[in-house]
């Protein structure tokens, strides 16, 4: 059969959509055999750099462009299907504003912080850098120099950076934004069982009975995992979903059990739920007696605000606020016997009749539960408490680590668990769930790093809001940011963020492919490459490490972060910035450059440029003489094997769709802490071998009030969040025109009630303001984002409408993250 | 004369009830073909000259009453030449 290429594209396009919905096509539609001869389309899989979900995509190169994509049909996660963001990925990389070369701020050729961004070279930008890090270091230590990085990071740029900070400057400021989206759920995990990341994976979602979503908003945020909770509701009659969130959003399209609820007010349902089950007998008691402990939580915690601040000094334990003390179950159960439905019902305003069909999802032995959960959980100042109650009534009811039963922290970044989590790059941590306080942790890092005893500081450094306020306070001088547009996505902006990055003492370097808020308020721009200009490794939600190999070239001198990173560690000698009498007890290592000591150790530069597959470009390896991806990921996958974290071998992740962790003898792992699907498993029929008598903890926490609330003079709570077009604050997504076009710029969405008592009309300019700042936008009444009367949703992607100018920096105590989602404002007339 | 052709197909889950009234207003917009469906999915294909009009389908599908989800499958984008016009 002749066709033309028009008929032979669309062939294609249907031959694999069918495929990946699972319908059969007739016969002679599917003889169409898709010869790449006829195209000379050359096809490799990557991992989708936007959310934590982890879809893979097969991208098609033609003469060195990007002509088309295609879901994965290979990859488990997305099963050939993307997002609309996947559509548009090979765009992200073409915006028109790229940066091209390294930008100084200068005036008659010099550094000037007032001055205008000027072209330098990258030899001339490495020169000033080292200069003022040099400086800085000599005079106030390495306590002065700090890094912010993020989820976005590829594994071995994470690790590279973490490797540059603790042991090459001896500083802990380091801290990924993943602080403003992960932190309390890694405070959840930590707390409950002793080990990060998720339990369960993906395939839960074939399996479960009921789904709950728990502040997450998965048909705008994680649409693709939205289409399998989908097609299970719809294929199997039985099953059902709950949406709880504090406005009404799309995957409520989908609920057959809606509920609104009061922003804070989540922790008094869950609760609720938690007495329910024990008023209504039904704790399982096989699984509680043995596999559970019960531990009562510090209360009256503060806000993480600055401690000047009034409700900081209110709080009677700010300072311990992740104690907690043995308990009972007897105490547990006295602890939530307050916590009935007319309690529950007077706090968050859900009918009973709803509270009551929730807590029986949950209650009833036979019902298969998984609960989803993501920023409405995370961004919250009792985040950490959060988590906590939902692994409560989990555990109560033993429904948890089984297939369908599954308490699941959703990810908000590509690899927030691969690389912000895993390698340890917050200011506290080390890899493989290590922290820098635990000296014998800090003996296992110096010697896997093979650098001398006592480089690592024991003190946890500062994460990302305190980094603002030490910018701020000229305590941090010295700054660079990596992957992230932290000057739009951090709190409190005006009185925080800008006056530390402009604050004349400082000097702020930002790495980024594209202009941003932060480029702006920076002093030196870095161009850098992204996604597939580069080799690179996530990791998902699910423990799911994915590889892609370096497709494209960088335009102009743009180089990777990695590259930045390891070029940027020549300018130093040990003798500078470590310590004067380590060195003197280890004199080998002195005038050694931290290149040396930290890339060029005789592991990570172990693998030969031969070891690379043909027909990859790799800029890096080629710059420094070694496989510099391999040598990295393998002295850091050294950290985890045989310690519950095995990583399969380098190789072996450029040939799978992704292997989910632990990796033990090139089986991955689908449900941990459950005896015959986790090979860690051992000791008993579930093992929460995090902990180190194998049981996980139910926490007695209560309902606290939140740091603002609406009141006589503002008078509206305001949520703020993502939509399903943009990514984070817009720098990608806003550069794609179609992208740009299906929403360009924020809007204030509004009950048609609290316009009206305004005298506002649908697409009226306002003011959103709060006692930190203010921005304009439009007022929204319809559309797919529905707030109850009493709460404004403002979306944040939008740089011309900076809504965290408003947002409060109250943060989790424990955690240390944002609460992005309550604060105080009005809306008034432009 | 040469023009661009932007392809792309399209998974759209849909309420079991409502797929009839579905596939009737999909089959109506233009530039737009149905392939195979079940009782809770169907396969479209969409074509156009800019990605700016294949984006307004996906829009005004996602708009139709029932429809739950779109996930994008495939896309290819090609410049034709006169004679495959």
């Amino acid at each position: 059969m002749k066709m033309n290429r028009r008929e032979f594209i669309k062939a294609n396009a249907v031959i694999a959509a069918a495929g990946a919905a699972g319908l059969a096509l007739p016969t002679k539609a599917s003889n169409l055999i898709t010869s790449s001869e006829f195209t000379k389309l050359e096809w490799n899989k990557a991992p989708c750099r936007f959310c934590g979900t982890g879809c893979s995509v097969m991208v098609a190169r033609k003469e060195g462009r990007i002509v088309a994509t295609q879901g994965d049909p290979d990859c488990e996660v997305n099963r050939g299907l993307t997002c609309i963001k996947g559509y548009f990925l090979s765009k992200i990389m073409y915006g028109e504003d790229r940066l091209k070369t390294p930008m100084l701020r200068m005036t008659n050729g010099k550094f000037d912080k007032n001055g205008d961004f000027t072209p330098i070279s990258w030899d001339k930008a490495f020169d000033i850098m080292a200069e003022k890090w040099k400086a800085t270091i000599k005079k106030k230590g390495p306590t002065a120099i700090g890094m912010f990085g993020s989820g976005q990071w590829t594994v071995w740029e994470g690790y590279a950076a973490s490797k540059l900070m603790k042991a090459g400057f001896g500083s802990n400021n380091i801290d990924p934004n993943a602080r403003h989206c992960m932190a309390s759920a890694v405070g959840g995990f930590m707390r409950t069982f002793g080990i990060d990341e998720p339990m369960g994976c993906y395939n839960d979602m074939e399996e479960a009975d009921k789904f709950v979503l728990w502040g997450s908003n998965m048909a705008e945020m994680h649409p693709i995992l939205w289409t399998r909770v989908t097609d299970r509701r719809l294929s199997a009659p039985h099953v059902r979903v709950a949406v709880l969130s504090t406005y009404r959003h799309r995957s409520f399209d989908l609920a057959d059990l809606p509920i609104i609820f009061t922003p804070q007010a989540d922790l008094a349902v869950l609760n609720y739920i938690a007495n329910y089950i024990i008023q209504n007998n039904a704790v399982n008691w096989d699984f509680v007696k043995k596999h559970v402990n019960f531990r009562k939580g510090m209360t009256d915690i503060g806000y993480g605000l600055r401690p000047t601040h009034p409700l900081q000094q209110q709080a009677q334990n700010a300072d311990k606020a992740g104690a907690s003390s043995p308990s009972s179950f007897e105490e547990f159960k006295k602890f939530v016997a307050e916590y009935d439905i007319d309690k529950a019902h007077e706090i968050s305003a859900v009918p009973k009749h709803k509270l009551l069909e929730l807590a029986k999802w949950y209650a009833d032995p036979e019902t298969r539960i998984t609960s989803f959960w993501t920023m409405g959980a995370n961004q919250h100042t009792r985040g950490v408490w959060c988590n906590n109650l939902l692994y409560n009534i989990h555990l109560l009811t033993g429904k948890i680590a089984t297939p369908g039963c599954s308490p699941f922290s959703l990810t908000g970044q590509p690899s927030a668990c691969g690389t912000a989590r895993e390698v340890g790059t917050f200011s506290h941590r080390l890899p493989a769930d290590m922290v820098v306080a635990n000296p014998k942790h800090r003996a296992i890092t110096e010697k896997i790093w093979k650098i001398p005893s006592g480089i690592i500081p024991p003190k946890p450094g500062y994460h990302a809001v305190l980094q603002n306020r030490k910018l701020k306070d000229g305590e941090l001088n010295c700054y660079w940011v990596q992957v992230n547009n932290n000057m739009q996505a951090a709190p409190n902006m005006n009185e925080e963020g800008l006056p530390g990055y402009r604050n004349p003492e400082n000097f702020i370097v930002v790495s980024d492919p594209y202009p941003t808020v932060t480029t702006q308020a920076a002093d030196l721009v870095l161009p850098t490459a992204m996604w597939v200009e580069k080799e690179g490794a996530y990791g998902n939600a699910e423990r799911r490490t994915q590889f892609w190999y370096q497709m494209v070239q960088a335009p102009g001198e743009s180089k990777s972060d990695l590259w930045q990173l390891v070029e940027f560690s020549k300018r130093f000698i040990t003798d500078e910035v470590w310590p004067k009498e380590v060195l003197d007890a280890n004199p080998s290592y002195k005038g050694k450059t931290l290149f040396d000591v930290l890339y060029k150790n005789g592991q990570v530069d172990k693998f030969p440029l031969s070891d690379r597959a043909e027909g990859y470009d790799n800029q890096e390896s080629e710059a420094f003489g070694f496989y510099i991806q391999k040598g990295l990921f393998e002295e850091y996958a050294t950290f985890g094997r045989g310690h519950g974290h095995d990583l399969a071998p380098f190789d072996d992740y450029h040939e799978a769709h992704g292997l989910r962790w632990p990796v033990v003898d090139g089986k991955e792992t689908l449900w941990r802490f459950k005896k015959g699907s986790d090979p860690y498993a051992k000791r008993a029929e579930w093992d929460f071998y995090g902990k180190p008598d194998g049981k996980a903890i139910i926490f007695a926490l209560p309902y606290e009030p939140p740091a603002e609330s609406p009141d006589a003079d503002y008078d509206l709570w305001l949520c703020t969040g993502r939509v399903l077009e943009h990514w984070h604050s817009g720098s990608m997504t806003q550069r794609v025109p179609e992208l740009y076009k299906a929403f360009p710029n924020a809007v204030c969405y509004m009950h048609p009630v609290d316009a009206k008592k305004r005298g506002l009309r649908r697409g009226d300019e306002v003011i959103v303001q709060s006692r930190r700042g203010e921005t304009k936008t439009r007022v929204e009444t319809r559309g797919r984002n529905k707030p109850p009367e009493g709460l404004v949703y403002v979306p944040w992607f939008d740089a011309s409408q900076l809504i965290n100018k408003v947002t409060l920096d109250a943060t989790d105590p424990i955690s240390k993250q944002t609460d992005f989602k309550k604060c105080a404002v009005k809306v008034i007339k432009a | 004369m040469s023009i661009e052709l932007h392809v792309c197909s399209l998974v759209v889950q849909v309420k079991p009830e409502k797929m009839p009234d579905v596939r009737q207003a999909i089959m109506v917009m233009k530039d737009t073909e149905l392939s195979v469906n079940n009782e809770i999915k169907l396969v479209v294909v969409i074509e156009g000259e800019r990605r700016k009009q294949v984006m307004e389908r996906v829009d005004e599908i996602n708009a139709i009453p029932g429809v739950i989800s779109t996930s994008v499958v495939y896309q290819q984008s090609e410049v034709l030449e006169e004679d495959e016009i």
